[in-house]
């Protein structure tokens, strides 16, 4: 699998995408000595140019109105809560915290910490979305309690994988970029985490279900999570029954550590 | 010799009635998953077209499990030996030094792929890391000037172009590929300077591996049907790198 980071692709993506809606101030939106590189050059342009310095000063004070009105549109769906961006940026900062916690190497404590993370993960998750989209056109062939366990057991296995993978955290720091609308309840976060090599990008897709933002996949290097699991479970489907896949995750899970189920409902939540 | 050539005709044959049948990988409206729900029939999504024939399965199947293997039991073990070895810096200007190398290979498919501003960028790269990176083993053209470096290899060229990616092809030691692949490792082994050098793509998988940037383990590791996963990874990766988007 080719997979190389692209080290500098961040700039060409902010400059590609359009600036988002829902994107929160104060948030960092890239490499702040990437963003005084080009300020400094735009300012050395403007000195020999009055004109350029008159239009830029036009658009600077059309620019609160036309930022306003863009979140207005792009936050439509999210006005009664935090935007899709901050649910990232919290997210990601929360899980951070708690990895870059020096009681996170005490084994005593490291599983009340995990704990811990996967009830912050799984406040932004939709897993019910992601175990329909995972299963495409086979979801019809499953009855509620089969897509329950089984929805209980993908959630547990990618819940296992991914927090080895987070638990080699090493302070690498995590920049949430842009939102892109892709419709009027669901948006695509940009981020990128900095590596000592380059920069990986990992962009979120989120649906706003009941006045809040839930992630329903993720792109890691711009492979989809859901569109990779989805084939890996069509291959399997086609010939085989959902008790069937199911008793594959099971197997699969057998030699891991056990975690607590992620898509039990917590009170006060609708499932 | 004779035989030679006429065994080169028909593989040849055989790739251009591949490019040419082989429907071309699909690409869906939006790389949102979401969509398929939308498009799908009686109210459940239908599967997204990241699928790449694959009539070559016994062949391929095979060589997953082999090159899986010599992962697991060779590369990384070796990978871990040599991280324990060579201190990190050490690993992190050897990683910067095969960045370097492959200087042609990017430079060419920028080019190819009409991306000037790409080709100008690679340029300076290469004489300032060449140069004050005392021979790319820093790299401040990254670090000091911030000119990007965008990976482009023969392959994502050809698909530019316009060919499809054929069929699904599994290469020993080499990993996952496509028919149209085979001409992209061709062209992208001569252009990069690490396939040039002794042992080269060795060190650099073991050096990359090292350095934890083998994402072939993540992919691995999570799958519940490890060469499905693979393989539509490495569709998704080969669609997203000619798309522009990667």
């Amino acid at each position: 699998v080719e997979g190389r980071r692209t080290k500098g692709e961040g700039r060409k993506r902010r400059k590609k995408n359009k600036e988002s809606p829902g994107q929160a101030p104060g948030v960092q939106m890239g490499n702040s000595e990437v963003t005084m590189r080009g300020k400094f050059r735009n300012v050395s342009l403007l000195c020999h140019n009055p004109w350029a310095a008159a239009l830029l000063f036009a658009a600077l004070l059309l620019l609160p109105v036309s930022v306003r009105a863009a979140d207005d549109a792009a936050a439509s769906a999210g006005a009664n809560g935090p935007s899709a961006h901050d649910t990232v940026a919290d997210t990601i900062d929360k899980v951070r915290k708690i990895l870059a916690d020096p009681a996170y190497k005490d084994s005593a404590r490291q599983p009340a910490l995990r704990e811990q993370i996967r009830q912050t993960v799984l406040k932004g998750v939709d897993m019910d979305r992601i175990g329909t989209l995972t299963l495409a056109q086979y979801r019809k062939k499953f009855d509620d309690a089969q897509f329950r366990r089984f929805c209980d057991l993908f959630s547990r296995l990618v819940f296992t994988t991914y927090i080895s993978h987070m638990e080699k955290y090493n302070g690498e720091k995590v920049i949430v970029l842009n939102t892109e609308k892709l419709a009027e309840d669901r948006v695509m976060v940009h981020s990128k985490t900095l590596v000592e090599t380059g920069e990986v990008p990992v962009d979120y897709s989120l649906v706003h279900v009941e006045g809040v933002w839930k992630l329903y996949d993720v792109h890691i290097e711009g492979v989809s999570l859901v569109k990779n699991y989805q084939s890996q479970f069509g291959e399997i489907l086609v010939n085989k029954k959902p008790d069937q896949l199911n008793e594959n995750e099971a197997n699969l899970r057998r030699s891991e550590t056990p975690t607590p189920d992620l898509t039990a409902p917590k009170q006060g939540e609708v499932k | 010799m004779t035989r030679i050539c006429r065994v080169l005709l028909c593989v040849t044959i055989l790739l251009a009635c591949a490019f040419a049948v082989a429907p071309r990988t699909a690409r869906a409206a939006s790389d949102d998953v979401w969509v398929d729900e939308k498009a799908g029939s009686s109210g459940t999504p239908a599967a997204t077209d990241y699928t790449i024939p694959d009539p070559l399965w016994a062949w391929n199947f095979a060589w997953f499990h082999v090159n899986d293997s010599v992962y697991f039991w060779a590369i990384r073990p070796a990978s871990k030996g040599y991280g324990y070895a060579v201190p990190k810096p050490a690993r992190l200007g050897l990683d910067n030094f095969f960045q370097n190398l492959g200087f042609p290979r990017r430079l060419l498919n920028s080019a190819f792929q009409g991306h000037l501003d790409e080709t100008g960028t690679e340029f300076c790269r290469f004489l300032v890391n060449t140069t004050i990176g005392i021979g790319g083993f820093w790299s401040p053209a990254d670090r000091v000037l911030y000119l990007p470096s965008h990976e482009r290899d023969f392959d994502q060229t050809l698909g530019v172009w316009g060919v499809g990616m054929g069929f699904y092809l599994t290469f020993p030691l080499l990993g996952p590929s496509s028919s149209r692949g085979i001409l992209g490792i061709a062209m992208d082994s001569g252009t990069d300077g690490a396939s040039a050098l002794p042992g080269g793509s060795v060190v650099k998988t073991i050096n990359s591996t090292s350095l934890g940037l083998n994402p072939y383990e993540s992919v691995r590791e999570a799958a519940v049907d490890p060469y499905t996963a693979v393989r539509n990874a490495y569709v998704q990766n080969r669609i997203q790198a000619v798309s522009g988007k990667e």
